[in-house]
């Protein structure tokens, strides 16, 4: 009975502890470096910040599956089209539940779909050790947003890579663990 | 009398807490600057190793990293983070060269943040920086150090930066630690240590 759940989880940011990660951002051509930080607030909500390698901050919000919330924004990166991209794309990245509409599987990995609504996802899991490894993220059955995982654990994902399949934008993340 | 005696208890105790900088009087500041200004006419070049700490108000443990700057007046620079992750920026002839975990590019020195720092680094190294016009200076001394607050003037650089502190220790005339305080109060501190003063620096050094 391997696929018999009713709900998959992505667990990778549902701790309460700090996330740091080394982020490499492409969006088109601006090739954005720095530090991001991700911090579950309560039950339903993220605390994500960005900061530049020297340390300033670049963006801080706030974000759930229903609600935004901006607390800073360097003037910059003040782009309504920045704004929402981040906010879209972490609103995905950060979601935790997935209903399972259908199960399958293939030679390495368990495959769970979820709809909501009009969006579709693909879970990825490892069936060696049952970890996430990617989520597809489609709308009106167009492929949209690719997740990909790197982990040892499933609370902590080592690396990620998110890549827009429409849109010229790339973001990468490393854990750096050296905090104090 | 009583009150008299509170009042001074209250001054001494509250001085542990607070009253560690007090201000330089002008002919202080005055002697300070000239002082600095001087001796760092003489800096050729500077390396020095340095931490810095990340403070966000949201979070549990501050953000550490550790690296490598290198100056070689009049303008070139290296600003090299080792750990925990790979970063490495150097401003050269009017360009900025990054390499960012093996990943190169350059860019034309016209990015304001870049610019800042540059400005900043570089200033701090030849005194220049107390003569910019865009900040206001106070003067601040304690028993080991002179510092200088930078405050920004225009209000379109006060979102960026709320103030900017550098510490001299007494007996030297390079920054041994910066501290800057952003728009929304959270603070990025650095700590330079080993610091050498013309020295040699191999070209390497200055090339991604």
């Amino acid at each position: 009975m391997p696929n018999s759940e009713k709900i998959v989880e992505n667990l990778y940011f549902s701790s309460n502890e700090d996330y740091v990660y080394k982020c490499q951002m492409d969006i088109y051509k601006n090739h954005v470096s720095g530090i991001l930080i991700i911090k579950k607030i309560n039950e339903n909500t993220h605390r994500v910040a960005l900061t530049s390698d020297f340390g300033n901050k670049l963006i801080d919000f706030e974000v759930s599956d229903n609600d935004f919330k901006l607390n800073y924004v360097l003037p910059d990166l003040d782009k309504k089209i920045v704004i929402n991209f981040l906010k879209n794309d972490f609103q995905q990245l950060l979601k935790q539940k997935y209903p399972v509409s259908e199960s399958f599987e293939n030679e390495n990995s368990k495959i769970y779909l979820s709809k909501i609504d009009k969006e579709t996802y693909y879970l990825f899991f490892n069936k060696e050790n049952d970890l996430l490894k990617q989520i597809i993220y489609t709308k009106n059955n167009k492929e949209k947003i690719d997740f990909t995982f790197d982990a040892k654990k499933h609370i902590f994902a080592d690396s990620l890579n998110l890549q827009h399949k429409d849109f010229k934008i790339n973001i990468k993340l490393f854990q750096i663990t050296e905090t104090e | 009398m009583i009150k008299n005696i509170a009042f001074g208890a209250f001054l001494l105790v509250s001085s542990f807490f607070f009253a560690q900088n007090t201000a330089m009087t002008g002919a202080e500041a005055k002697a300070f600057v000239t002082k600095v200004s001087s001796e760092t006419k003489e800096i050729k070049t500077l390396q020095s190793d340095f931490t810095q700490t990340k403070k966000m108000d949201f979070l549990d443990k501050s953000i550490i990293t550790y690296g490598k700057m290198s100056l070689k007046t009049p303008n070139i620079l290296s600003w090299k983070y080792t750990k925990p992750y790979q970063y490495s920026i150097v401003f050269k002839d009017n360009k900025i060269f990054i390499n960012d975990q093996g990943k190169k590019s350059s860019v034309d020195a016209k990015s304001k943040t870049f610019e800042k720092i540059n400005k900043l680094i570089v200033g701090s190294s030849n005194g220049k920086m107390f003569n910019d016009p865009e900040f206001t200076v106070t003067y601040f001394k304690n028993s080991n150090y002179n510092i200088a607050k930078f405050t920004p003037k225009s209000t379109q650089l006060l979102k960026y930066i709320k103030q900017i502190e550098l510490s001299f220790p007494k007996n030297q005339t390079t920054v041994s630690q910066v501290n800057m305080t952003e728009a929304s109060g959270d603070t990025t501190n650095i700590v330079f240590k080993n610091t050498k003063i013309n020295a040699p620096i191999p070209a390497s050094e200055f090339s991604l």
